[in-house]
């Protein structure tokens, strides 16, 4: 009943739930951090502002990984073989550039690798899917 | 692994969707387990047996190679 009927799987509810509360979180972390930031420009402390943003993305990261584990066993191999392939292909791409950084490439930009793990988390979920398709 | 859930299926007359529900997984799962491109875990394979009755060898046979 639970993954072949049009209904959404009741796993699936709890983690758009929790993963709504855990992006809304975020948001107004990062307002609240943008908000310290300029109120308290020249306190020692500032950097620790970054974890208001970051504490509920921790939570989000959980709902996801609940979600994984609560997933149908083959659907949850095909997204676990997508992200590892995501996150060792980005860890080799970005050790990978400091070779070439030496070499004269272009300055590397931190949000780069997070275009860079959602695009190989892409070409692995579609490559992982087609294995067992 | 080859195994006989293809024919056990039929026997019934269930659908693959039937089978998902009753096995509480994806039909797509059920594909890929009768087209013996993914190999069920214990618990699942435990699961089928029950279903149809049988022994897990009855229904899931490692290959000679």
């Amino acid at each position: 009943m639970l993954y072949t009927t049009g209904i959404m799987k009741p796993f699936m509810k709890k983690y758009l739930w929790r993963l709504t509360v855990g992006m809304t979180g975020y948001v107004l972390g990062v307002f609240a951090c943008i908000y310290f930031y300029f109120h308290n420009k020249h306190s020692p402390h500032r950097y620790w502002l970054i974890l208001l943003p970051v504490i509920p993305l921790l939570y989000a990261v959980s709902a996801i990984i609940r979600c994984v584990s609560d997933m149908d066993e083959m659907q949850r191999k095909i997204q676990i073989e997508a992200m590892a392939f995501s996150g060792l292909a980005t860890g080799f791409t970005c050790f990978s550039y400091l070779f070439v950084r030496n070499m004269g490439a272009p300055e590397f930009h931190a949000q780069w690798a997070y275009y860079m793990m959602w695009a190989y988390y892409g070409i692995g979920l579609f490559f992982s899917w087609r294995r067992y398709k | 692994m080859k195994n006989r859930l293809r024919e056990l299926r039929a026997a019934k007359e269930w659908s693959q969707s039937d089978l998902a529900d009753k096995l509480d997984v994806s039909r797509q799962t059920v594909n890929a387990i009768e087209t013996e491109k993914y190999d069920p875990s214990l618990p699942l394979a435990f699961k089928v047996a029950r279903l149809f009755k049988s022994k897990i060898e009855d229904i899931f046979e490692l290959d000679k190679e």
